[in-house]
């Protein structure tokens, strides 16, 4: 139960971050594409934009790899709930702010699409959904230190 | 670095005022202000569009010059831009014809598919059959629908049976209610829409040949009429940007210029008695920029302008965030083959690339180089963890790869660690940044407060940081560092504002110290993805390294080697390409948001782009 316990801990920190992320790039991804059609002189901001939602993804790869080593046949239950507890928060942190990261990048990609010079404010607007991302992080690299 | 500028404002007479725009184009020093914006004339709406149809000839020629071949070699004519107008002209009336004529082949088209399955017949026949009372209709119906009533009510006659459909004929007085389609054939035979299918591809290829005659020896001529066109452009923008004053007998004009050409502009004005007022710009002046930089960071411009320029109260980020940006991108990347490759790649590019490209083949140069240190420092090449590889030659190193198989910081990865720590003096960098323009727009007092962070910061990581890394600090030196913390804390508490009262400055005191809590930590965690890329992409790289070692294990070396190259080329290309996007977009990402917010940039700055005329250039 606690192996159990511990490994869904750490399929939930990679997995959902990694949907989310999925999610987020295939939003902006759609969003460039359309920009592109009308104004393809800005394919650099395009693609800038659209990687910036696979930033909680690689957050799920590191709390993986923090988490990892707390993971083996000895594991008891406290430390497997501890990894659950950490990886679910990260996960579904990651997941949802990866989604709606990708909404305020997709709006600034079609922004840059109609014209308008707005590569710098969309990034700084695209880093507040993401901050909530950083925070589960935190916490996860909080838990396992505490481990 | 942003070069100082000197403003001018003109006082012009309406006579004058043509002769002076010539002048100053000629000049070719002066960026010219706009003091009306969004003004237009219909000389300037003439001219663009007139740049639209330049702009679309061009572009319908290069697709002619790349999708359709001759057999023919033509010479290029000598650049004639009076020319220009007739040659787009020219090419204008054959693209509508040749749109005309796609049009006529489609439809020519679309009346061979009707009338291919029912073959070459002659008309005639059945006009007469009609005059007598007998109509000809001519069906298809899928051939399994087909049915002998109909043979026998409507002398149902097949004519051809193809992709499972009959094609027959029905002869009656009044049109046959049977439940199959019923064709309107087009009026002419077959062979003559074949015929006329051959005479509008001749004439299309005829059309094409012409376009790319026209391209070979005329478009130099074009597009130097299409510089003509933009210098026409730029004096009617110019036009626009005077103000009248009692009417149009006085014009009044605002330019800049750098400071080191202001003596060529003050002697032409004080030659020909011209009234100007010549001064330094203000702090709400927009104010256009001219960078300077040392050809170091000249080749992080390009990344600076995806951002913005820097607008003039700013300090040019570009010298500070260049050596960042190299490191970001050989942390990300982190890996000696990788960069050994984008090393090479460039040195070849370098030989090949214009002269106004060799940037880009020094840039990548420089990063592929950091990319190879950062990937020898951390024991990976291609996918292959050294620290790992049972290679003899790498025993004397392999204990001082900086990797967590050889050691720990804190109990973490080396790597995080050392990500979190060089953004942590990027962030203090930035804040230096930001003392050091406050101090520029408004005296040293201002910079006090950013300063006294950084010193806290600074001074507090080190009095707590290395004792808990087991280094003991003398006493004597501690209590010079516990003072020096002290007398932070007085410069962020109560200096921070220094033209705002005590009380004023505490309370925006402890608004910076919530934002810096919350903020800093947040900073510094995103500059973990360094330590993620890096690992990622050296994970990824080891798997295809393993695929291609374990997957044709069984067959025999003369065979195995090449599904193995196969394996190894797709698989390390696609990781090489991601790696490169992410390597560029990351390091991008922490340098505009958590540096430049540290830093306090704002940018919004125009470029300074001065009014002369332009000449075209053979490539």
């Amino acid at each position: 139960m606690e192996i159990l316990l511990g490994y869904l801990g750490l399929a939930l920190a990679v997995a959902l971050s990694g949907i989310g992320s999925s999610y987020g790039v295939t939003i902006c991804g759609n969003a460039a594409i359309g920009a592109y059609k009308k104004n393809p002189s800005a394919g650099g901001s395009y693609i800038a934009l659209a990687a910036l939602p696979s930033s909680q993804g690689l957050y799920g790869f590191v709390g993986f790899f923090m988490l990892n080593p707390h993971v083996n046949a000895s594991i008891d239950m406290f430390t497997a709930c501890a990894v659950f507890g950490a990886g679910l928060a990260l996960g579904l942190v990651a997941l949802i702010s990866a989604i709606r990261q990708a909404k305020v990048c997709a709006n600034g990609i079609s922004a840059i699409g109609a014209g308008h010079n707005a590569f710098g404010t969309t990034m700084t607007l695209a880093v507040f959904p993401e901050l909530y991302a950083i925070l589960g992080l935190l916490v996860l690299i909080l838990i396992a230190g505490a481990l | 670095m942003i070069q100082k500028m000197k403003k001018f404002t003109f006082l012009v007479t309406g006579k004058e005022y043509e002769q002076f725009i010539s002048d100053i184009r000629e000049l070719g020093v002066l960026h010219i202000d706009e003091l009306q914006s969004g003004a237009t004339s219909d000389e300037l709406q003439q001219s663009l569009d007139i740049a639209e149809r330049y702009k679309n000839v061009i572009k319908a020629l290069d697709y002619a010059k790349e999708t359709y071949e001759t057999e023919n070699e033509y010479v290029s004519h000598s650049v004639d831009a009076s020319q220009g107008k007739a040659l787009v002209e020219e090419v204008e009336k054959l693209l509508a014809e040749e749109y005309s004529l796609k049009h006529k082949l489609d439809d020519t088209e679309k009346a061979l598919g009707q009338l291919e399955p029912w073959g070459n017949f002659d008309r005639e026949p059945i006009q007469r059959l009609a005059q007598h009372g007998c109509n000809v209709y001519f069906f298809v119906c899928p051939s399994k629908a087909f049915t002998r009533d109909w043979v026998d009510n409507y002398f149902a006659t097949p004519v051809s049976a193809e992709k499972g459909k009959t094609y027959f004929l029905a002869f009656a007085s009044e049109r046959p209610d049977i439940t199959a389609e019923c064709l309107e054939l087009p009026t002419g035979t077959l062979a003559s829409y074949i015929e006329q299918k051959k005479d509008v591809e001749s004439q299309l290829s005829n059309i094409h040949e012409h376009l790319v005659r026209i391209n070979a020896e005329s478009c130099e001529s074009i597009l130097a009429a299409q510089v003509e066109n933009e210098n026409s452009i730029s004096l009617s923008k110019v036009r626009l940007c005077s103000e009248s004053i009692a009417g149009d007998a006085v014009k009044l004009m605002v330019g800049w210029t750098l400071e080191e050409k202001s003596a060529d502009v003050t002697g032409y004005l004080e030659t020909n008695h011209i009234f100007y007022e010549m001064e330094d710009p203000k702090f709400d002046d927009n104010v256009p920029i001219q960078l300077k930089n040392d050809s170091y960071s000249r080749l992080f411009e390009p990344i600076l302008r995806m951002y913005s320029l820097p607008n003039y109260s700013d300090l040019d980020p570009t010298p500070y965030f260049a050596p960042f940006f190299m490191l970001f991108f050989g942390l990300c990347m982190c890996d000696a083959g990788y960069g050994l490759l984008i090393l090479l790649a460039s040195l070849f590019l370098k030989s090949k690339l214009s002269e106004e490209l060799k940037g880009y083949a020094n840039l990548g140069m420089l990063l592929g180089g950091m990319t190879v240190v950062c990937g020898g420092l951390t024991g990976s090449f291609l996918g292959i963890d050294l620290t790992k590889a049972e290679w003899a030659f790498l025993a004397p190193v392999r204990p001082y790869f900086v990797n967590e198989a050889n050691f720990k910081l804190f109990g973490y990865s080396p790597m995080m660690v050392i990500s979190v720590i060089i953004g942590f003096i990027q962030v203090l960098l930035g804040m230096l940044l930001a003392g050091a323009k406050a101090a520029k727009l408004n005296g040293w007092r201002f910079a006090v407060g950013k300063v006294s962070w950084v010193l806290g910061l600074f001074t507090t990581v080190i009095c707590f940081g290395l004792p808990f890394c087991g280094v003991v600090i003398p006493t004597v030196i501690n209590y010079i560092l516990y003072g020096i913390i002290g007398l932070s804390v007085l410069g962020i508490f109560f200096y921070n504002s220094p033209d705002k009262n005590i009380f004023k400055n505490f309370g925006t005191g402890v608004w910076d110290t919530y934002g810096m809590a919350t903020g800093l930590l947040g900073d510094l965690l995103s500059y973990i993805r360094l330590f993620a890329l890096g690992l990622t992409g050296g994970v990824l790289g080891g798997v295809f390294n393993e695929l291609a070692t374990t997957l044709f294990v069984d067959m025999p070396w003369a065979i195995r080697w090449l599904p193995m190259l196969l394996v190894l080329l797709v698989g390390h290309g696609i990781n090489f390409a991601l790696c490169m996007i992410s390597s560029f977009v990351h390091p991008m990402r922490l340098t505009f948001v958590e540096f430049f917010k540290n830093a306090s940039f704002d940018g919004g700055g125009k470029e300074y782009s001065p009014f002369k005329i332009r000449q075209y250039k053979r490539d």
